[in-house]
């Protein structure tokens, strides 16, 4: 079933799709026609008018979804299954042209012989202008201004019609008629085409190990990636060609000669240590820059025009082969379109780091997987499942250690026959230490309950100690000028600015994390209680005392109830920027959490798997505010009544 | 007997920037019998309300002594009930909760208290309305939980800061002839802020016309209309010629003194 749902994911798609354009016109058409019947009912700025409009949010999320479908290339997909294959064998040409693109003003916007030329006469004028005359004699200065003057020579000739090699024009012009045959050949069209049986035995698009398939499936794809094939040979000819006439040839010789006698010779003048140093340095820039160009190849603009021309004839013939793919193209696949390299065909753009709706529901049903065997959950670990716990273990961390060695008594020693036998104390360090077995309990396990457990600890923690104190500090002025400073002087820090030292000290498991969230959510808890007991009004606690309450009662009967709501909103903010901190931190350091997958996606540039740890954030951090806001509804329905 | 008397009471503040002595007030004397009520009115500033606090123990007098039987007031207590102007209402509580806040926290018999609870919300007039959350009740409602919060506890002397502040005309009325009702029903002795002269005339068994600066007992009246409240109509009393004289020999006081009051600005 859920193999069946896997690869045909892009008819499912299609499916949606269709129903969310239907869903976006409807609710559209709905909404225009309820807006025509309100009108008459109310002026603009009245609150009423924002109630309702259900039919509003179905158009927005419709159009969320439509926008990523097409963004992510899902439509595509669903559309055309076929194109990303086409578009690949495409890519094919491109890549295996690319040597020849490269020196035409196609992939650039000059020739690569201008730019070569432009760039090097500019190193040759500030070579000449910057000899370093202490480190050179008077000799080696002209012999190495000689050099260089030659070198600029051999620019000028390279560049030069009429000295440019014979051999390596006809070479070009070879070149020139072939890639016009494969222009003309693609022009033929591909009929007789046909994919091999293994090609189309490929996975589909999305869903192998590949995300697009190398081999063509389609007849246009075979004719497209044979010409991708002849393509290879003639770009290894057009980088074998040098400009290397006789005089050329010369020039090298001569130049060579030049710089290799006065490195051989060593400096003529007494020099001291860094003055050898200039010298060499300034000798190996003009050879360097004379390497460069005996390379040959520059060429005159005027010998690359027929190349040129072939290659943009090639291109338009591809445009033309392309057909009504080409109008896809330019229609479904919004960003770069799909480049080939090397191993393989990849998405471009948002086609790359916006994974397909249908993919991420895929990433997730994998993640959701509770069977780790079978490749569920991600890292050893489940997203959200359940397993026993041991009992013990619970009482291990809840009871210290230390609490057995203060007991009375002492702890058995080994006895003469090499007995141990074991006292009181020994067996309540085992149970300290979690080492008896207690039975176990079914327990919420994975990704997402390590990270809800870790926030919803730590928020118990700051609710439980910093209601109290907060409640304190609203009434007394000891506790509020006592705590105020050591609070106000914590609290602005940004929580993961700490991060680094509170990982460092409590460990990178649950104990580092948990106290980090601790210290977010004791201070906005402080806060909150704090603002809510002061914000008690005088005459409610003049009346409580009027009909006879103690102090005790009016902190536990007024003070408190009094300061629920900013409690409550404390408690729905503390939640909130605990999840964000908590993910953060998980991002640091750890090995669970959703933070930890994300982290783990990040590196290996798996954006199914980053956007769908976004999406588990963003639905479970919405999950707290809902219950937050349900749990105020019902825990307060007197706020703002009062 | 539960009489209050109020001997040579001053009341100095201190401004806490300028440092400056304002006398709140200064050497009142009076002596209120059980079951008497008082009204009090006077220009703003005069220090009515500071008057009533200090007799519910919220502020302590600068001098003087205040006596409420054969006890020295020092510090709120559940003998002097406090009705204020916005009910004070614990609006987390239903009303039948709200009533019985001072039994509970004394830890009165459960079965007791409800019984009260119920006797006194048919009393103020909200029989049913026990377990309604007090803030889906109206102003007046409010102020008749109040009452029936302070009674429960059976204070021996009831403190109302003008209680009827914030009503519509129409609901004064009832709530004042309701708490003439509750004056003749409980016998309590009962100390009302106001405003409003024509309340101060209705309810008032005496009343005293305070004077700012510093603030003092300016003029007492012994009144018979609090008495004839019980029986006739109020609207009835308001229209007897006596009244209306006493009515506007009353505004013309407190005119005057804001007139002057005005004129040392």
């Amino acid at each position: 079933m859920f193999e069946w749902i896997s690869d045909n994911r892009a008819n499912i798609a299609l499916v949606i799709i269709i129903g969310l354009l239907i869903a976006f016109v409807w609710s559209i058409r709905t909404g225009l026609k309820e807006t025509r019947l309100r009108a008459k009912d109310e002026v603009f700025g009245d609150p009423e008018r924002t109630r309702g409009g259900w039919y509003w949010a179905v158009c927005g999320v419709s159009a969320l979804l439509l926008v990523w479908f097409y963004y992510s290339w899902g439509t595509a997909r669903a559309v055309f299954p076929k194109a990303a294959n086409e578009l690949c064998q495409i890519a094919k040409i491109d890549e295996a042209l690319s040597p020849v693109s490269a020196a035409l003003p196609i992939t650039s916007r000059y020739l690569k012989s201008t730019t070569l030329v432009v760039r090097n006469r500019a190193q040759i004028v500030r070579l000449q202008e910057n000899v370093p005359v202490n480190a050179l004699s008077a000799s080696e200065q002209a012999r190495l201004l000689a050099a260089l003057s030659q070198t600029d020579m051999m620019i000028s000739m390279l560049s030069d019609p009429a000295s440019v090699d014979a051999a390596a024009v006809a070479a070009l012009a070879d070149i020139e008629q072939d890639i016009l045959q494969l222009a003309d050949r693609l022009n033929q069209g591909y009929a007789g085409m046909l994919p091999t049986a293994e090609a189309l035995a490929q996975p589909k698009w999305g869903t192998g190990e590949l995300e697009i398939a190398l081999l063509p499936m389609t007849p246009r794809g075979v004719l497209f990636d044979s010409i991708s094939q002849d393509v290879v040979p003639i770009a290894d000819r057009f980088l074998k060609i040098r400009n290397l006439s006789p005089e050329m040839q010369a020039t090298i010789a001569s130049t060579a000669a030049i710089l290799k006698e006065l490195k051989d010779a060593g400096p003529e003048l007494q020099l001291d240590e860094a003055l050898t140093k200039d010298r060499k340095a300034y000798i190996k820039a003009v050879e360097r820059i004379f390497k460069r160009i005996d390379d040959a190849n520059i060429f005159p603009s005027e010998v690359m025009q027929g190349v040129d021309a072939a290659v943009a004839t090639l291109f338009v013939a591809v445009d033309d082969a392309k057909g009504g793919l080409g109008v896809a193209e330019a229609l479904f696949f919004p960003g770069s379109g799909i480049i080939k390299s090397r191993t393989q065909c990849t998405e471009q753009g948002s086609g790359r780091w916006l994974p397909k709706p249908t993919d991420v529901v895929a990433t997730f049903a994998s993640l959701a997987n509770p069977d780790l065997e079978s490749g569920g959950g991600y890292k050893g670990t489940t997203l959200l499942w359940w397993k026993w716990l041991n009992i013990a273990d619970v009482v291990g961390f809840l009871i210290p250690d230390g609490l057995v060695d203060i007991l009375p008594g002492t702890y058995g020693t080994h006895g003469p026959d090499g007995d141990f036998k074991p006292h009181y104390k020994d067996h309540l360090l085992a149970l300290a230490q979690g080492d008896v077995y207690l039975g176990s309990i079914p327990m919420l396990d994975g990704h997402i309950w390590d990270s809800m457990f870790r926030v919803l600890v730590a928020m118990a923690f700051g609710v439980f100690l910093g209601v109290p104190l907060g409640i304190y500090m609203g009434v007394s002025r000891f506790f509020k000028s006592f705590f105020d400073p050591l609070i106000e002087l914590y609290r602005p820090v940004p929580p993961l600015a700490w991060a680094p030292l509170i990982l460092t000290i409590f460990g990178i498991q649950d104990d580092g994390k948990i106290f980090l969230l601790f210290m977010v959510a004791f201070a906005i808890m402080v806060i909150s209680a704090r603002t809510g007991a002061s914000g008690t009004q005088l005459s409610k606690i003049r009346a409580s005392h009027s009909l006879g309450a103690t102090n005790n009662q009016i902190l536990r009967h007024v003070i408190l109830p009094n300061a629920l709501p900013e409690i409550l909103t404390g408690v729905r903010i503390a939640i909130g920027v605990c999840w964000g901190t908590l993910v953060a931190a998980e991002m640091l350091a750890g090995t669970t959490g959703i933070g930890f997958i994300e982290n783990v996606a990040r590196t290996v540039s798996d954006y199914e798997l980053i956007w769908v740890t976004i999406l588990i954030m963003g639905l479970l951090g919405l999950m707290f505010d809902l219950v937050m806001r349900w749990a105020i509804s019902r825990l307060i329905p007197w706020r703002g009544k009062g | 007997m539960t009489d209050l008397i109020c001997k040579d009471l001053c009341m100095t503040f201190r401004n806490a920037t300028t440092g400056a002595k304002v006398e709140a007030l200064k050497d009142i004397n009076f002596e209120l019998k059980e079951g008497e009520i008082l009204t009090v009115l006077g220009p703003s500033g005069c220090g009515k309300t500071t008057l009533l606090n200090m007799i519910a123990g919220f502020i302590t007098p600068t001098s003087g002594d205040l006596i409420l039987g054969d006890k020295q007031i020092e510090g709120p207590g559940a003998e002097r009930g406090m009705v204020f102007q916005q009910g004070a209402l614990f609006e987390w509580l239903t009303v039948a909760r709200n009533v019985d806040f001072g039994l509970r926290m004394r830890g009165a018999n459960q079965a007791e208290t409800s019984e009260k609870v119920e006797g006194w919300l048919d009393t103020v007039g909200l029989q049913g309305f026990g377990d309604t959350p007090t803030y889906q009740l109206s102003g007046g409602m409010q102020q008749r939980v109040a009452l029936a919060r302070c009674l429960v506890n059976d204070p021996a002397l009831i403190l109302m800061d003008e209680p009827l502040g914030a009503l519509d005309a129409l609901t004064r009325e009832k709530m004042q002839s309701l708490i003439l009702e509750l004056w003749k029903k409980t016998g309590k002795t009962i100390i009302v802020i106001t405003h409003s002269v024509e309340e101060a005339l209705l309810l008032g068994e005496r009343l005293f016309v305070m004077a700012p600066r510093p603030g003092r007992i300016h003029r007492e009246y012994r009144l018979p209309f609090a008495e004839m409240g019980l029986t006739q109509s109020l609207r009835a009393i308001k229209q007897e010629d006596e009244f209306s004289k006493i009515r506007e020999e009353i505004l013309t006081m407190i005119w005057d003194m804001e007139e002057e009051i005005m004129g040392n600005v």
